[in-house]
């Protein structure tokens, strides 16, 4: 839609238009930002996914590894008579959840809010 | 087809392998902690061996970076050079940026793999002693005119204290006042 003619009403010498009609960013149709919205989403649920399943594989391997050596030691073995063998399963569980909510949820939230490639 | 393969198979590959190298570690710190944990609890006196044990890998790591500073350091004549000539407010100024100039040629050249390390060395002191060798100059004259201008303003100065001890005031305002005039 024109604008008004109104004062100041400035020409473009170069264009032979008027600077009030020179867009001052590209447009960009709304098929595109559908497109580049579904892009993010994707990218973001690629992301959630990579993580949980790393993350779904790594719990599944110290879960069965602390179930093979309970079998060999026993459920209740203590280190130093004092530190029990779940102790260090559960820490590295531990360590793994905390970093999934901090390292994944900052890469989730970056693989959305960056520019996805087409 | 190798970008196709690329794209499909060899990116999302390496980026799963990213993230399981970060968890994996991430984990086994986990564990290693209540491992140390566990041990400080049974034996309270090897916590303060633990802390020692630390501080000596520190300062070992600290020394051998000190070593690899001090093996990269600009050579010593022009530094000295610089010092004598520059005025002494701006000389540390002016010789550290000269060292950093230094340290980021070696280190850039470093990472070159065309070069040996000694060749690295002598084209940096050759850089630092050809930009000192061209400073001299400008930096004499610098230091004359100042001294000339020091001198002047002194001689300025006793003048009008000569002439306000004449006139009896030695509150006569700004002895600067017609320095540029």
């Amino acid at each position: 839609m024109r604008p008004l003619l109104t004062y100041p009403y400035r020409l473009n010498y170069r264009r032979l238009t008027f600077w009030e009609d020179v867009p001052l960013v590209t447009p960009i149709s709304t098929r595109t930002r559908f497109k580049e919205a579904i892009l993010r989403v994707l990218n973001a649920l690629i992301e959630l996914v990579a993580h949980l399943a790393v993350l779904a594989a790594l719990l599944a391997a110290i879960w069965l590894l602390e179930k093979e050596i309970h079998h060999f030691w026993g459920a209740d073995y203590l280190f130093f008579a004092r530190l029990k063998l779940s102790y260090i399963f559960d820490g590295a569980d531990l360590a793994i959840l905390v970093g999934f909510i901090v390292w994944g949820v900052y890469s989730i939230v970056k693989a959305y809010i960056e520019r996805p490639e087409w | 087809m190798v970008a196709i393969m690329s794209a499909l198979l060899v990116k999302p590959l390496r980026h799963l392998y990213r993230i399981t190298k970060v968890y994996v570690a991430l984990g086994l710190l986990g564990a290693l902690l209540v491992i140390a944990w566990g041990v400080i609890q049974a034996h309270p006196q090897l916590a303060a061996f633990l802390n020692v044990t630390v501080a000596v890998i520190f300062l070992i790591i600290y020394l051998i970076n000190k070593i690899l500073v001090l093996r990269n350091r600009p050579p010593a004549i022009p530094d000295f050079i610089l010092y004598t000539l520059l005025p002494n407010k701006i000389s540390d100024l002016v010789i550290g940026d000269f060292h950093e100039t230094y340290c980021s040629q070696v280190r850039l050249s470093l990472s070159h793999k065309g070069l040996s390390s000694r060749s690295i060395k002598l084209r940096a002191d050759l850089w630092y002693w050809n930009q000192v060798f061209r400073s001299i100059g400008p930096l004499l004259r610098l230091r004359l005119t100042a001294e000339r201008a020091a001198e002047d303003i002194a001689e300025r100065i006793k003048q009008k204290l000569s002439l306000s001890r004449q006139y009896g005031n030695i509150t006569t305002g700004n002895p600067f006042h017609d320095l540029w005039s």
